[in-house]
Order: structure tokens, then sequence, then C-alpha cells
């Protein structure tokens, strides 16, 4: 009986032990930020509160929260699919801490879709430096989520009101996944990427948005070399880098031939870099190869002609090749940038030679020649000659 | 009966110190190689596991001379009583030391990725005592917790790799053998250490069935852990480049985050990997409480080792709180390595096979 007796209490006082736990926190008490915009701080008199005027804050960052109940089809307390909040502070944390004052819930990144960074932020390097550090301090951002930049503020991109889609965060993501491999108006990256991009070649591209009546949009994309915005490249300078960079794209083409336009249709396109010696110059020769067929031709005109076809593949090699030509020439010349990874490039083929010039890098591509070869192949032509 | 049963088969073994080898490295390994020669890291690994195949071979040519005793009763017997008992007790600091530091990463690592706010002390003392209850039922429960941990640990982490696969651009790992020949000799050298947990293998043989294949298993083991090794490494390389891989105090957590499981709604799969990490890691941590307990029924010359289990908790748990934070625990780690590391898995036991040669002591001589 005695035992029984001790066996229930040891029991009970197990039971009682056991319940406790530090980091319990339910679902329900949490903010699911869908996506987080960071701005530098510039004080406005008309519309900001007058005590914020401090030397102190140096952030103002804006958060997605979605509203759960809306977006599962229950009927909640309120109707807003989304809330947006902003909340001024002088680094990361704080900025988010301080929204925790004011929202009924904690604050939650692990599921956040989307990055934006304002474009103040961009041009100031110790504020891009320090948001840089703790998006990968923080384990709770995931190196794959994609980060975009916004001309203008990241605040005015979270509160736009896109129709199709009122949660900005996944418009984002979404938009990144549609477009992964078919469009080359910008490059997807991803946090991870971007974190690479500046350790290792010291400038990266990030996609840019731009904020539309009803709907956002992302094409182009901000230079940013050494943590400093550098300046903007608008779609086409973005694809002609995109030939070199990327393989394997989808896209459009579309050329004036004999006073029409035509359409082709990339299905399949590859790019390769050598380097050879010119009289103690280093050229790089890229090669793009693409293939895909004719979309559009002229009406009345006999295309099922193997001369014919080749005649159409020159002129759009040529256009091609002044697209990759003048996006090159806006790299070395205007921003003096190699973002197309032709250091690393030398780097992996001829470790010997970039010894000798990896410390003037910069001045090397500045002045480095270019011998682009574009070869195109026509292999379907649509149901009629 | 299970308490009694102290002898565990050759396959158990095997997969013990797999669990044991495997887990020490895997989390830190990538960073180091890659510091030490960048972007041909894998090429140390490869030298590192060459190094400790070689370090097995001593030590198991060692152990299987002596197929009755542990390092305790062979050393005094070749090197006289005072000089293997202070010899054990060597061994004894040193598993104590390795096994607190490991406890305590695997506190910080807890902390920071899936207990924020509980304190590290409870999260440390926990699993010191689960340790100690599998630890006090004896090897042979060991063995059998392992055969079922492996593929709990295992399964799971060859998937992950599948899944990085096709984010890993092996063009990271260009331009091959730029490193000089110094560097990734030195590399390789300290690598090796990865392994030292092979010297588990000195206290092993008495508590195994057929002690006599114990080089085949070694080596085997060995070789296997080494294979999974170089593979993530190449893929850590692969994912994160040189420079980034160099930046991260735990890359193979890191590449984690990378991934995309298709059709997974889970986000941080990061806790995810922790999971079979802390499986693997219990195996780790049971196995220096168990080898600590058992150094010291040798030297008492005790026959159960139940008991003094529960006395080496307050040591371990005491030990591991000292670093201040984690730099000071991957510091006191390296200095530690420094002076002993190498001590236990060939000086000392080169210095006793040559003795036992001279002095014709051990089997093979008797068998003669």
């Amino acid at each position: 009986m005695r035992k029984n007796k001790i066996l229930v209490f040891i029991i009970i006082f197990i039971l009682c032990m056991l319940t406790g736990c530090w980091d319990s926190m339910s679902i329900d008490r949490r903010a699911f930020i869908v996506a987080v915009g960071i701005d530098k701080f510039i004080f406005n008199e008309l519309e900001d509160e007058p005590s914020l005027n401090k030397q102190i804050n140096r952030y103002e960052m804006t958060f997605a929260i979605p509203n759960l109940q809306k977006v599962v089809g229950e009927q909640g307390l309120s109707d807003e699919p989304r809330f947006v909040k902003t909340s001024v502070g002088p680094t990361f944390i704080n900025t988010y801490k301080n929204l925790e004052g004011r929202i009924n819930k904690n604050a939650y990144f692990g599921h956040t879709k989307a990055i934006l960074l304002g474009k103040e932020l961009l041009k100031d390097k110790t504020l891009l430096k320090e948001t840089l550090d703790i998006l990968q301090r923080n384990n709770q951002f995931s190196r794959s989520i994609p980060v975009v930049s916004v001309d203008g503020t990241a605040k005015e991109a979270l509160m736009a009101n896109a129709d199709m889609q009122p949660l900005i965060g996944i418009y984002i993501s979404e938009l990144f996944e549609n477009n992964e491999g078919v469009n080359t108006r910008f490059e997807q990256r991803t946090l991870g990427d971007l974190l690479k991009d500046f350790k290792e070649d010291k400038g990266a591209i990030i996609p840019k948005l731009s904020i539309g009546e009803k709907d956002i949009k992302i094409a182009g994309a901000a230079l940013v070399k050494d943590y400093e915005l550098k300046g903007w490249l608008d779609e086409y300078e973005v694809r002609g880098m995109l030939w070199i960079k990327k393989n394997n794209q989808r896209l459009e083409v579309s050329i004036p031939y004999k006073h029409f336009y035509i359409a082709y249709h990339v299905s399949n396109s590859k790019s390769k870099i050598t380097f050879y010696k010119e009289e103690e110059d280093i050229v790089c020769r890229v090669l793009v190869e693409a293939e895909g067929r004719l979309e559009e031709y002229i009406l009345d005109e006999n295309i099922l002609d193997n001369k014919e076809i080749e005649k159409v593949e020159d002129a759009i090699e040529k256009s091609i090749k002044e697209e990759i030509e003048n996006s090159i020439h806006i790299l070395q010349k205007q921003y003096n940038t190699d973002v197309i990874n032709i250091g690393k490039e030398l780097e992996r083929q001829d470790p010997k030679q970039w010894e000798l010039v990896k410390d003037n890098w910069d001045e090397v591509f500045e002045k480095m020649k270019f011998d682009i070869n574009v070869s195109i192949n026509i292999r379907r032509i649509g149901q009629i000659k | 009966m299970f308490s009694q049963n102290n002898k565990i088969s050759m396959r158990q073994l095997e997969i013990l110190l797999f669990l044991d080898l495997f887990s020490t490295a895997v989390l830190i390994l990538p960073r180091r190689a890659a510091e030490f020669a960048n972007q041909d890291g894998w090429i140390i690994v490869i030298l590192s596991t060459f190094l400790a195949l070689f370090y097995s071979w001593i030590i198991t040519y060692l152990a299987s001379r002596f197929p009755k005793d542990t390092f305790v009763e062979f050393s005094s017997k070749i090197l006289s009583k005072p000089v293997g008992i202070i010899l054990s007790l060597f061994l004894f600091i040193k598993i104590c030391f390795n096994t607190a530091m490991e406890l305590r990463i695997f506190g910080e690592l807890v902390k920071q990725i899936l207990l924020p706010r509980t304190p590290i002390e409870v999260i440390m003392i926990s699993m010191l005592f689960v340790s100690a209850y599998l630890v006090r039922q004896g090897y042979e429960a060991r063995g059998r917790l392992g055969e079922i941990l492996f593929f709990v640990i295992f399964i799971p982490i060859i998937s992950i790799l599948l899944f990085v696969l096709p984010v890993t651009d092996f063009r990271n790992l260009k331009p091959i053998l730029t490193t000089p020949l110094s560097k990734l000799l030195k590399g390789s050298y300290d690598l090796g250490f990865t392994f030292s947990y092979i010297e588990f293998l000195l206290m092993v043989a008495p508590l195994v069935k057929n002690p006599k294949g114990l080089k085949k298993s070694a080596f085997k083991v060995i070789g296997m852990v080494g294979f999974i090794n170089v593979i993530l490494v190449i893929v850590t390389l692969g994912v994160f480049g040189s420079i980034e891989t160099k930046e991260q105090i735990w890359p193979v957590i890191g590449l984690m985050q990378v991934i995309e499981i298709p059709g997974a709604f889970l986000e941080r799969q990061d806790a995810l990997m922790m999971i079979f990490w802390i499986t693997s890691v219990f195996s780790l941590i049971s196995a220096g409480l168990y080898f600590v307990s058992f150094i010291i029924t040798r030297i008492m010359e005790v026959e159960e080792h139940k008991f003094l289990v529960f006395p080496m908790i307050p040591i371990i748990y005491l030990i591991a709180l000292i670093p201040d934070n984690i730099a000071e625990t991957l510091d006191s780690i390296n200095i530690m390595k420094n002076y002993f590391r190498i001590s236990f898995l060939f000086p000392i036991p080169l210095i006793l096979i040559i003795v036992a040669k001279i002095r014709k002591l051990g089997e093979t001589i008797e068998k003669k």
C-alpha cells in the first residue's frame, strides 16, 4: 500500500514538472510577417510625428502581416486582407521589437516571402551593410527569400493595392516562381544569392520593383557595388547581361526585318566564356548559342527555304550581338562593375593569370576587350510557308 | 538479464563508431576544410581520412593484441601499474573534456535554433540525464539503440543531400589544386582529428564478441564516414562557394535553408536538420559518458559501472559551463586539440606496441 502511495505521488510530481516549456508559443499568438520593407528613415515634417525627429532613428521598416482568418475564407473581425505596419528605430532588431509594442502578437519571420529594399537604403553603405548582416545572422530568415529593390520607398510598395493578390509579399514570390526561366526582364535573386554576390564579386544586381496603379511590376535591376547603389539598369540592359550569365533561358526576340517586325522564340540558350591573349591583353570571348522557333514572319513571303532562313538567322544574331555589346559597354564604362562573373570565370579557367590581375581587376575589366559571337538556329517556322 | 549483457556484436560496434565519428565532424567540417584550402577543401578531407586509417591501424593492432583488456589494463601490464593509471587518467580527462565541449556546442545550437528562451543549463542537463539513463543500462543497450538511430539519422540526411544537389554549382570547386602542398598537408593533419573518437577503440576490445575483426570494421567505418564527409564538403562548397563557407559558423545547418523541398509547406528546414543531428549527438555524448565511467570502473577494479555514472554528470556539466561564449568554446577545443589530440591516437599506442613487443606481451606471442 505504502509503495503505491509513493508511486502515485511520484507520478503526480513528474506530471507537474513536465508541463513547463519556456518556448511554448501558440500559433495564433504569432504574427507571420509575409514581407519586410526596409527604408532609411528620412524625417518628413508634414506627415511624421515631431517626436520621431531624432538622430537615433535611422530605419523605417514596413511589415505586411496577412489577416489569416480572411485568407482562409473565414469570417473575421476585420475585413482587411492584410495589415501593413510601419515602425521606426535605430537598428533593425530594435525597429521590429518596437513593432511588437504595437501589435498584439509576436513577430515571426520564418515564413517571410519577400524582402524589399528602398532606394535610400541602397544608397547608404553603412545601413545596407548592417541590414545584410542581420539578415544573415538571424536564423529566422531563410536564404531562399526573394529580394527586390524599390525605386522609391519600400513602404509605398507594400502599401500598394495589387488587385490580383493583395499580399505583396506572396505576389512577389509568385512572380518570381512564375518567371523562372521564362522571363528575362529581371534575374531572380534570393537572399543567399545576394550575400554570395556581395562577398565574392563585390557587386550585385537586385531586381527592380516599380509600383503601378493596380499592380506592381518587376523589371530591370538596381546595380549595387561595394554595398552602394550605383544606378539602375533597364530591362533591355539586363537582358543583354543575362545572355551571358544565364543558361537555358526562354524568351522572345523581336527585330525589324524588311520593313516588318519578326519575332523569334528562344527555347534554349547557352553561353560559353573563354579567354585568349592578344599582345599582352586578355580578350574575353563569349559564345552565345541559341535555338528556337520563328513565331512571326511576313505574310506572302516564303520562308521554307534554307537561304532565307539563314538570312533571318543572321539578322537575329546581329541584333542579339548588339544587345549584349550595349550591356557590356554600360557595365564597363558607366558603372565599371563586373556583375557578369567574368573575373570569377577567369579565376576558374586560368588561376595564374587571375593572380596577376586580381588586385586591379576593376581597371582590367574596364579596358577588357570582348569578342562576342552569337549563333542562332531556327528549328521550326510554324504552319505556313 | 540485459544489464549483465555487456557484449555487443561487430555490427553494433560499427554502427556506434559510425555515429560517434559522424556527429562530431559534420557541422563544422566544411568550414574547417575551406579555411585551410578554400575550394580544394575536399582534397584535405580525403587525405585526413587516410591519416585516420593509419591511426586506427595502430590502435586496433594494439587492441587486438590484448583482446581481453582495456587500455587501463594493458597499459598497466606493459608500462607498470602507476604509469598505466596515470595514462588512463589522462584519457579520462580527455574524454571528459571532449564530451563536455560537445555538450556545450549542442546546447548552443539548440538554444540558437530551436529554444531561444530556454536556459542553456536546462538544455544541457536534460541531455546529460537522458544519456545517463541509457548508459546505466550498459554497452549492449547502447548497441541496440544505435541500430535504431542509424536509420533515423541516415535516411533523412541522405535524402536531404539529394534535395541539395539541384542547387549545387560544381563550378565553385574550380580551380582545382591551386593550394600549396604544405597547406594541404597541414590541413589534413588538423582535420584528421575529427576522427579522434577512434580512441574509443582502445577501450572497446573486451566489450565485443569477437575482437579479431576489430581492424576490419574500423577501416570500413572510417572509409564510409570519410566518403560521406567528402560528399558533404563538396556539396557545401558547391552551394555556398568557399568564401561563404568560411564565414558561416555551421555551414551544414545553413545548407538546409537553401533547399526547397518540392510541395512542402515547411519553411524552417534547419530545425528539421537539427533533429537528426541531436539524435546523433545523443549517441556521442552517451558514448563519452559511458567510457568515462568505464575507465574509472576499471581503474578502481570494480565490477559494476552503474553507480559511477551519476557522479560523472556534474564533472562534465561543470566543464561544459566554463566557456563564456561559443567563440571561447571553439577556442578551448582548439587549445586542447593542440596539446592532447595526437597523444592517444599515435605516440602512446606506438610506444605501447614497441614496449609490448620488446617485453613479449600480448596474445600474438602467447599463441606461438
